[in-house]
């Protein structure tokens, strides 16, 4: 659609130069996640050659086979000792699998909750004008800043490194996302729609679910995909909050950062990819929603 | 149409137990119980421990920590280091963010017409908002190391070989950390001002066209003004956002050499995780809390009233 | 300015639809024509590419002369007003009045006095300060005449600017424009749909259908001769009326007939076969004594109260056709003559839709 800016002739050279300037802009973007792929097939010679390789000639399965498999990982140590020692003896198995149930968990939560909070928000003004802006305000602390006393607070009641604790910190922490975005979304919908089922004889709140929530399918969807990948790459409070006997994906790509002192490229690599695949698919499906979200519901596509 | 309920109560026989609430505060009740709980409860005990010096590795409980009255706020401001973290994080937070703005700016103007490829191309230029943030920062500690493909492309240019350590070098180390940040987040700006130039008002362009303006014109004296709403949401939302700057800074350089790029979180969890002055950190967090929300708060309302 | 337009053999089309055929136009120096027709005739297009917004498929525009196909919409020296005003919502009305100015490089002190006097001229003293967005829609209209007539545009041209406004707000600002058009000379291009508008206001119209000009001339011409049966249609209110007739030949002598009337003998006109329908204006229906030659009777079957003149349908034939009379004068149910007034019948060929005037005729009982 073009705009009055762009005027109806362009000379070829004009529109050569946006599309490259475009092409440069994709290949920037593009960059480190291929370096990031590209060195997680790249056998162990590779890592830190120089002048470095930029596409391995001898892709290998190796790092991901030890980020998987304890077994390869202590082969790979025992052949190579003396020039690195890591500590990293959990699987990547336990990683994944306690994001993808802490995630899990806390997303439902949060959802669950936050239309329930959205709803009462958008229908009743629950609360008065100024209720929402508690939530916003919440995301401007900055998050080390709230661990502390988190940490304190935990270590009273038991929580410290428990998947219960976990979550409920999780789900805190996305509410504001979730209340927000599903309320723009909720608001959205003529409440006159809800009118006409209580017309017919409904409850409140079987309106509410017969009704609108069938139609804000989409964007509660769209909001639990989101909250999602804000749980699966959370760092800060993984790190804080947990002392060993639960692991993120987040915290095992940083164990082989800070175990090996960050020499294992190849392995480090080959976590950070496999780690980050279901963000991107994600983030790719409610591509359309990523701004309403990002922006607590102020922007709409 | 719709009023507030006057005030049905939840009534609920199959609980056991009678509860006169009104319907929509019970909506509310178990998100704020929860935000309270997590956000409230921590409040007050920060502000207990801001007073004390406990540290974990006393090996007594915070709540029964030696007070120290308000020594920890004085100690703060004489405390370089702490200082230099937060005047460093505002110099982060300043240009990331504007540098994200003018190139998402620039970025976004070429979308204006369409090609052929127009959607590929943006599905590629947002992908760096779709990694987990620790990953980002870990392909960057790659891309930069000694004998990375950064120092590779130098080395390139200049004709001699180039292996510098980016991550060692005091005043340096900062670029790695910022470009990792404007990398992964220029793309949300770009979607946003996207959105903004989208929504122009087609014919207020033609106007200024017809009354003769060159397209940089039309682009300061009308587009400009016209995008503010936007802008500023995006630029509050950023600054809100990279004030709380971690993950790439832990990845990199975890703020060393000596400090070099320690950034308000960095000192902070170094101070409370690495030093275990709980009780200090506490009250560095009581000052960063203020200060950060009130500039916050304070771009929010200026957005509004531009708005 | 007074600045002269030529438009000559303008085609476009879109995605296989022909929005303008070979249109030529003419608009002299200083005069004030009006380009008319319904939506979707095409006029919006023409004006789109006057002003170099769109380009043409083929033909040229030209301006005092000078082929301005390939100057970019910047540079022609064009003042246009969109129907919705697009006044810079965020800027101040004394900064919209500067915009184009300030684009042409004139600064300070002249741009000043020029904003001051334009403003002035169209009442929007009071408003300079104001911002755009809170301006209401008879202000932004003001305001956008008056930012492109402080620029000097060779040619004023306005697209529907009326449309958006209330009609009690519309007579005066006719008014204004044709007062302000006289005092500074400016060549007018106006486009709408609003037939009535078009005859008060130009000095010629331009009658557009189906991306054809299908006949321009001053408003008598249009009214009293047209040429076309759209265009006998489209001008006037109430609408012409047309009525089927039969062409009756004896001998050499050729007359038309109608369910009532007739035959009409036909003097100086060629007429050939073919199926024709006669054409009246409402205006040209007129009462007539009962009996007397020329007239017929008919029953008034409902009548339309405008206030200053009523609507009789009368029936004619198969259908009913309107007559204009003084208030209060029949009633319906009630039964009158009527006659044709001579000189003002119109014959229309079905088969092309070309119209002629009767000028002459000799009615016969």
């Amino acid at each position: 659609m073009a705009d009055g800016l762009v005027t109806r002739r362009q000379s070829r050279w004009v529109v050569i130069l946006k599309r490259v300037t475009v092409v440069i802009a994709m290949l920037i973007s593009f960059f480190p996640i291929f370096w990031l792929i590209s060195t997680a097939f790249k056998p162990f010679d590779e890592w830190a050659s120089w002048p470095p390789v930029w596409v391995s000639g001898h892709p290998t399965l190796q790092n991901f086979r030890i980020v998987f498999f304890p077994e390869a990982a202590r082969e790979f140590a025992a052949a190579e000792k003396g020039s690195l020692d890591y500590k990293v003896s959990g699987s990547a198995w336990k990683a994944f699998g306690d994001s993808a149930l802490i995630a899990s968990l806390a997303t439902a939560f949060s959802i669950s909750f936050g239309t329930l909070a959205a709803y009462s928000i958008a229908r009743f003004a629950t609360g008065g004008p100024n209720f929402p802006f508690q939530f916003l305000t919440v995301r401007m602390m900055p998050p080390i800043a709230v661990v502390v006393p988190i940490v304190a607070l935990f270590a009273v009641l038991r929580l410290s490194d428990t998947y219960f604790g976990m979550i409920l910190a999780y789900t805190a922490f996305t509410l504001p996302f979730s209340i927000w975005m599903i309320r723009s979304f909720i608001e959205e919908i003529p409440s006159e729609l809800e009118g006409v089922a209580m017309v017919h004889g409904a409850s409140r709140a079987k309106a509410f679910l017969t009704v609108t929530l069938p139609l804000v399918r989409g964007g509660v969807l769209a909001t639990a995909l989101f909250v999602f990948i804000l749980n699966w790459s959370e760092f800060l409070f993984a790190l804080v909050l947990t002392s060993g006997r639960i692991l993120t994906v987040t915290l095992q790509v940083a164990n082989y950062v800070s175990a090996s002192s960050g020499k294992l490229y190849g392995v480090q690599a080959a976590m950070g990819t496999v780690s980050t695949i279901p963000v991107i698919v994600f983030g790719y499906l409610i591509q359309k929603h990523l701004v309403r979200g990002l922006t607590f519901g102020a922007v709409k596509r | 149409m719709f009023e507030q309920p006057a005030s049905p109560s939840l009534v609920s026989r199959s609980w056991g137990f009678r509860l006169r609430l009104p319907f929509n505060v019970a909506l509310v009740l178990p998100a704020q119980l929860i935000i309270l709980a997590v956000a409230l409860a921590p409040a007050v005990i920060v502000v207990w421990l801001a007073l004390t010096d406990w540290q974990p590795t006393d090996a007594i409980p915070w709540y029964q920590a030696e007070t120290v009255w308000f020594w920890n706020f004085y100690d703060l401001w004489y405390d370089e280091r702490f200082v230099n973290a937060v005047l460093r994080t505002f110099f982060v937070v300043g240009v990331c963010v504007a540098v994200e703005l003018v190139l998402a700016l620039g970025l976004a103007l070429l979308f204006l017409e369409d090609w052929r490829w127009k959607k590929i191309a943006v599905s590629v230029i947002i992908l760096p908002m779709m990694i987990i943030p620790v990953d980002a920062a870990n392909a960057f500690f790659m891309l930069f190391n000694e004998h990375g493909p950064i120092n590779h492309l130098v080395s390139l240019a200049l004709g001699h070989p180039f292996e510098f350590s980016w991550l060692s070098h005091p005043t340096w180390a900062m670029v790695p950390i910022m470009l990792c940040e404007i990398w992964q987040w220029t793309p949300l700006m770009f979607l946003l001002v996207l959105t903004g130039l989208i929504a122009l008002p087609q014919n207020q362009i033609r106007a200024a066209v017809m009354l003769g303006a060159s397209p940089p014109r039309i682009f300061f004296k009308l587009v400009l003004p016209l995008l503010l709403p936007v802008l500023g949401v995006a630029v509050l939302i950023r600054c809100i956002e990279t004030f709380k700057i971690f993950d790439p800074v832990y990845m990199l350089t975890r703020g060393q050499p000596g400090g070099a790029t320690e950034t308000i979180s960095m000192y902070m969890y170094n101070g409370a995780f690495v030093y275990f002055r709980m009780g200090y950190i506490a009250a560095a967090a009581l000052i960063v809390l203020i200060l950060v929300v009130a500039t916050c708060l304070g771009l929010a309302k200026s957005v509004q009233q531009h708005g | 300015m007074r600045s002269r337009l030529e438009l000559r053999r303008l085609t476009k089309s879109f995605e296989q639809t022909l929005a303008v055929k070979q249109l030529d136009l003419a608009i002299m120096p200083n005069e004030f024509l009006s380009l008319l027709g319904p939506s979707g005739c095409g006029k919006s297009t023409t004006l789109a590419m006057i002003t170099g917004l769109v380009e043409p498929d083929s033909g040229e525009v030209c301006i005092d002369g000078r082929v301005v196909n390939a100057v970019p919409p910047q540079k022609r020296g064009l003042g246009l007003v969109f129907q919705d005003y697009a006044v810079f919502s965020r800027l101040t009305v004394r900064q919209n009045l500067n915009f184009g100015l300030e684009a042409r490089g004139v600064s300070g002190r002249e741009r000043d006095a020029r904003t001051a006097a334009m403003a002035e001229r169209l009442g929007l003293q009071t408003l300079l300060a104001s911002r755009g967005s809170a301006l209401n829609m008879s202000e932004m209209q003001r305001v956008a005449i008056a930012r492109v007539l402080v620029t000097n545009p060779r040619i004023l041209l306005l697209d529907e600017p009326m449309s958006n406004l209330d009609a009690s707000v519309r007579a005066s600002l006719r008014t204004e424009l044709k007062q302000i058009q006289h005092e500074l000379n400016q060549t007018v291009l106006y486009v709408t749909h609003d037939q009535s508008e078009a005859m008060a206001m130009s000095d010629r119209l331009a009658v557009m259908d189906a991306g054809a000009i299908q006949q321009i001339g001053s408003p008598d011409d249009i009214y009293h001769r047209p040429r076309t049966r759209f265009v006998a249609e489209f001008i006037g209110d109430p609408p012409m009326n047309i009525v089927p007739c039969e062409i009756v030949r004896s001998g050499s002598a050729t007359a038309v007939r109608t369910a009532l009337h007739g035959p009409i003998a036909l003097e100086e006109l060629e007429v050939d076969v073919g199926p024709h329908l006669l054409g009246v204006r409402p205006h040209d229906v007129l009462m007539a004594v009962p009996g007397a030659p020329g007239a017929a009777m008919t029953r008034v079957r409902f009548v339309e109260n405008l206030g200053a003149k009523h609507v009789l349908h009368v029936d004619y034939g198969d259908r009913l056709i309107a007559t204009v009379v003084a208030p209060n004068t029949v009633q319906a149910g009630e039964d009158i003559a009527i006659a044709l007034q001579p000189g003002a019948v119109h014959l229309i060929r079905e088969s092309d839709g070309l119209v002629q005037r009767v000028e002459r005729q000799k009615a016969m009982a």
